[in-house]
């Protein structure tokens, strides 16, 4: 069986990475033999969900020379992956596929195909997009459960990520919370995708539960020192507060839908 | 009257041979270098691979990213000798002017239009543009005064301004990746360009050169300050302009390929000049040489790093060149004639 | 060989610097260029040298000098400014050399003539032991002296220097003079000078300027006057001489005890 696993593998493209939501999506998609390298930010357990899987493949640093080496047969890419380097690299008769950040459920769907086409692992693609819709059916239900339990409507919550910026309306953040059934706080007040949050805006909103992405919080930086205001602490102290770790959302995947589990057992405590 | 620096070893004209020559062999040898220094996942490597990757590497990756430094670099060193000379001060920069920035600005605003898809050399193409409206603006404010403190103070408010419209730009960015990534093409890098972007720029450059060396007399005239280079014949109005639009052309095509380069303009020239007797019409082929072979070593060093992202070019020419900087304005100066 | 100056005048917007005024001068003179303060020489010489913006026509042999491209004018007009101008501390003899720029074609090695010129000048100047030294270490008569060198290495048939000696000891303006002096044998040497007692020693003609106007044009016996110069300088002044030279000496002021 094993012989005939390595054959069907031998057949497969061999695919190259170098963008850390396209990494994410071929370990996820790919036949693990098939994976040439993926991008060193893949193994980075702030950045990805799936930092061990990645660190048992050769990392790049994506540069053009260095995918030579590995001479891939496809290399997926984001639609911002340096310039020069995808041009440089279509000049060099590499096939790359650009990928689109995702800001719907939907489009998360779409890529899931378009890398399973890419690599060869259509019935993969197929099946992980049929389990997301499985996932979609429980947290519907969920939700439904959810609404019957307050009685004063869909909790008020609101995104706050290092730097005080918060998502808004269309963007993959907001889908995961309105599938949770919340309210995102920022986006009934307009904000169109993602922007900064002001302590005032904040505090006026109201907001029921704060949702938290701990990214790097170990770490010192400007953005994470925001996150250390006293108003905000005030705030976390007399509402709900949840982390959901920043590499849920910050690429679209189908383990984005595990955050809206995170957030559904938050909003369900008293 | 102002003397602004100390005179040291001034060679003969057989020894500015051997200047100029000396810089050439060492461009030669940097360029070697570079062609043969590349970089892999794991670190520097040494050689081409494979037998069958050679002549990819080689001539697709390496060859281009050489010619863009010597080019790139000749280009700072050369602009950076000519408005030293043409402003009388050894502390200009071809940043000063403004074509520098201008040149990010047009380049950020074509990546934030989304113009500059999958094709990349439309990115270059915006940096050209917004070079060339910098020395528009420049021109429309200075021409009619055209003295150069007029010109000087043009350049730091166009410098400002175009910084504030980048600022602007990236915060309207569509996805914050791409501010990320507009970030990194500003300080400057020759990374994956291909011969692509050597045609691009060439164009700019070569003509921004020979307008500048066109002004190589009218510099040496200005030593003696404005109205005596008028009475030899060398109008300074009209080297002014020529070393403004050379090298605005020439940096401006250089920008619009790597990014923002900074210092190399600065120190090299400076170094050079005690070697050629202070003279601003010698000074201008070997800053031109010494502007490569100071960028291809910077470059080499950065694929000389340990493994890991690259550096930016323009960080390592800044962490160079900005204590070069300070101490060149902390060193006591002479004092000033009566 | 004759500078022939026609309705030359200078305007600053409504102010008259120079009314239009009309002379002509032959070579073989050192000319003073004298008067008080605001009287208009320097705008006077700067016109002449095609530096500033005026009405009329200097024409020297018989040809316009605004008709004569950049490079023509240089060769035959050379200027020293009133005030020393250097920027780079370029060696000695380089900076002699630029005073061969009109000569030289564009990356055109220095001819013989250039370097003799050259020679000649530093010389004439008494600079040729400082060839090799860096501007920044002369004194500052001797950078005036090489800064005249620069201006007579271009060996034009007219010499306009502005001032050429307010900032000297003694010793140094009479060397400038001489050097002057000696340079007028065969060319014309316009100087514009405040000094009256060198003025009337070692030049052959005064163009006396007062109020923007020539209101006289002469050898200096007779430009120089006690009158002359009690109405324009409005001082007194003490006229004698000495081993044959005339002596002037400004002596009180006019209108004061």
């Amino acid at each position: 069986m094993s012989g005939l696993v390595l054959l069907l593998a031998a057949s497969l493209p061999s695919v190259a990475s170098i963008n850390l939501c396209a990494d994410q999506l071929v370990l996820t998609i790919a036949a693990p033999e098939q994976i040439a390298t993926v991008s060193w930010l893949s193994a980075d357990p702030e950045e990805s969900l799936l930092a061990a899987e990645a660190a048992r493949h050769p990392l790049n640093y994506g540069s053009a020379e260095e995918l030579l080496h590995f001479d891939p047969d496809v290399v997926i890419a984001g639609a911002y992956t340096n310039a020069f380097t995808r041009t440089l690299l279509a000049r060099l008769g590499y096939r790359v596929v650009e990928l689109e950040p995702e800001t719907t459920v939907a489009e998360i769907e779409a890529n899931v195909q378009r890398v399973a086409d890419a690599i060869g692992r259509e019935e993969r693609g197929a099946t992980i997009v049929a389990d997301m819709h499985a996932q979609l059916r429980e947290l519907a239900a969920r939700r439904l459960e959810l609404a019957a339990q307050l009685p004063a409507g869909a909790l008020r919550a609101v995104v706050i990520e290092p730097g005080s910026f918060t998502v808004g309306e269309h963007w993959l953040a907001n889908e995961l919370m309105t599938l949770a059934g919340l309210r995102n706080v920022a986006a009934e007040q307009g904000l169109d995708r993602w922007g900064s949050l002001s302590m005032e805006t904040l505090l006026t909103s109201a907001p029921e539960l704060v949702v938290l992405t701990g990214y790097r919080s170990s770490q010192p930086s400007l953005a994470n020192a925001v996150l250390g205001h006293p108003a905000l602490a005030r705030l976390r102290a007399q509402q709900r507060t949840v982390v959901v770790p920043g590499a849920y959302w910050s690429c679209g995947l189908p383990q984005s839908l595990g955050a809206v589990a995170l957030l559904q057992r938050a909003a369900a405590q008293p | 009257m102002t003397v602004v620096a100390a005179a040291a070893p001034d060679l003969a004209a057989a020894s500015r041979r051997r200047l100029s020559a000396g810089l050439a062999l060492l461009a030669l040898v940097s360029a070697a270098a570079s062609l043969v220094i590349g970089r892999s996942s794991g670190g520097p490597t040494f050689g081409f691979g494979g037998p069958e990757l050679a002549r990819t590497i080689l001539l697709d990756i390496r060859l281009p990213r050489t010619l863009l430094a010597l080019l790139v670099g000749g280009t700072l060193g050369l602009s950076g000798a000519a408005l030293q000379g043409l402003l009388r001060n050894p502390l200009a920069e071809p940043g000063l002017l403004g074509a520098s920035s201008g040149a990010a600005f047009g380049a950020v605003l074509v990546f934030y239009f989304g113009l500059a898809g999958a094709e990349s050399l439309v990115l270059p193409a915006g940096a050209v543009l917004g070079s060339l409206a910098s020395l528009a603006v420049l021109y429309g404010l200075a021409a009619r005064r055209g003295d150069f403190l007029t010109i000087v103070l043009a350049g730091i408010a166009i410098n400002a301004f175009t910084a504030a419209l980048t600022s602007l730009a990236l915060n309207f960015a569509p996805s914050p990746y791409a501010a990320l990534e507009i970030l990194f093409w500003m300080l400057g890098s020759l990374a994956d360009r291909s011969l692509a972007h050597v045609w691009l720029a060439v164009p700019l450059m070569v003509p921004g050169w020979l307008l500048v060396v066109a002004a190589a007399r009218g510099l040496d005239a200005l030593t003696l300050g404005e109205e005596t280079a008028a009475s030899l014949g060398l109008d300074p109005r009209r080297t002014q302009w020529l070393v403004v639009g050379g090298t605005a052309l020439a940096v401006g095509g250089a920008v619009a390929v790597t990014g923002v380069v900074g210092f190399v303009g600065l120190v090299v020239p400076h170094l050079l000049r005690p070697w050629v007797g202070h003279h601003p019409s010698r000074l201008l082929l070997p800053s031109f040489l010494g502007g490569a072979v100071l960028t291809a070593v910077a470059d080499i060093a950065i694929r000389l790093m340990p493994p890991g992202p690259e550096l930016k070019l323009g960080v390592v020419t800044a962490l160079l060149g900005a204590p070069f900087f300070l101490q060149l304005i902390m060193r006591p100066r002479p004092a000033a004639a009566a | 060989m004759t500078l022939a100056v026609e309705g030359l005048s200078v305007r600053y917007g409504a102010r008259v610097a120079v009314a239009p005024t009309s002379f002509a001068l032959d070579s073989g003179e050192l000319v003073a260029l004298i008067g008080p303060n605001g009287a208009g020489k320097s705008s006077m010489l700067k016109a002449l040298a095609g530096l500033m913006p005026h009405s009329g026509t200097v024409a020297w042999r018989g040809t316009a000098l605004e008709s004569l491209d950049a490079r023509q004018r240089a060769r035959s007009v050379a200027f020293l400014p009133q005030t020393p101008v250097l920027h780079w501390p370029m060696r000695v003899r380089d900076l002699v050399a630029l005073g061969r720029l009109p000569h030289r074609g564009y990356g055109v090695a220095p001819s013989v003539a250039d370097d003799e010129a050259i020679e000649w000048a530093m010389q004439q100047s008494e600079t040729s032991s400082y060839a090799d030294r860096g501007a920044d270490e002369l004194s500052v008569g001797e950078r005036a002296r090489v800064l005249l060198a620069r201006a007579l290495a271009v060996r034009a048939p007219v010499l306009l220097v502005d001032e050429p000696i307010a900032m000297l000891d003694p010793y140094h303006q009479l060397q400038i003079m001489t050097v002057l002096r000696a340079y007028a044998r065969d060319a014309l040497v316009i100087a514009v000078l405040h000094d009256l007692a060198l003025a009337a020693r070692f030049c052959s003609r005064v163009l006396l300027i007062d109020g923007g106007a020539v209101v006289d044009n002469g050898r200096p016996e007779s430009a120089l006057s006690a009158a002359a110069v009690r109405k324009h300088y409005r001082v007194e002044p003490l006229i004698t001489s000495h081993d044959g030279e005339p002596v002037i000496v400004p002596w009180r002021r006019l209108g004061s005890e």
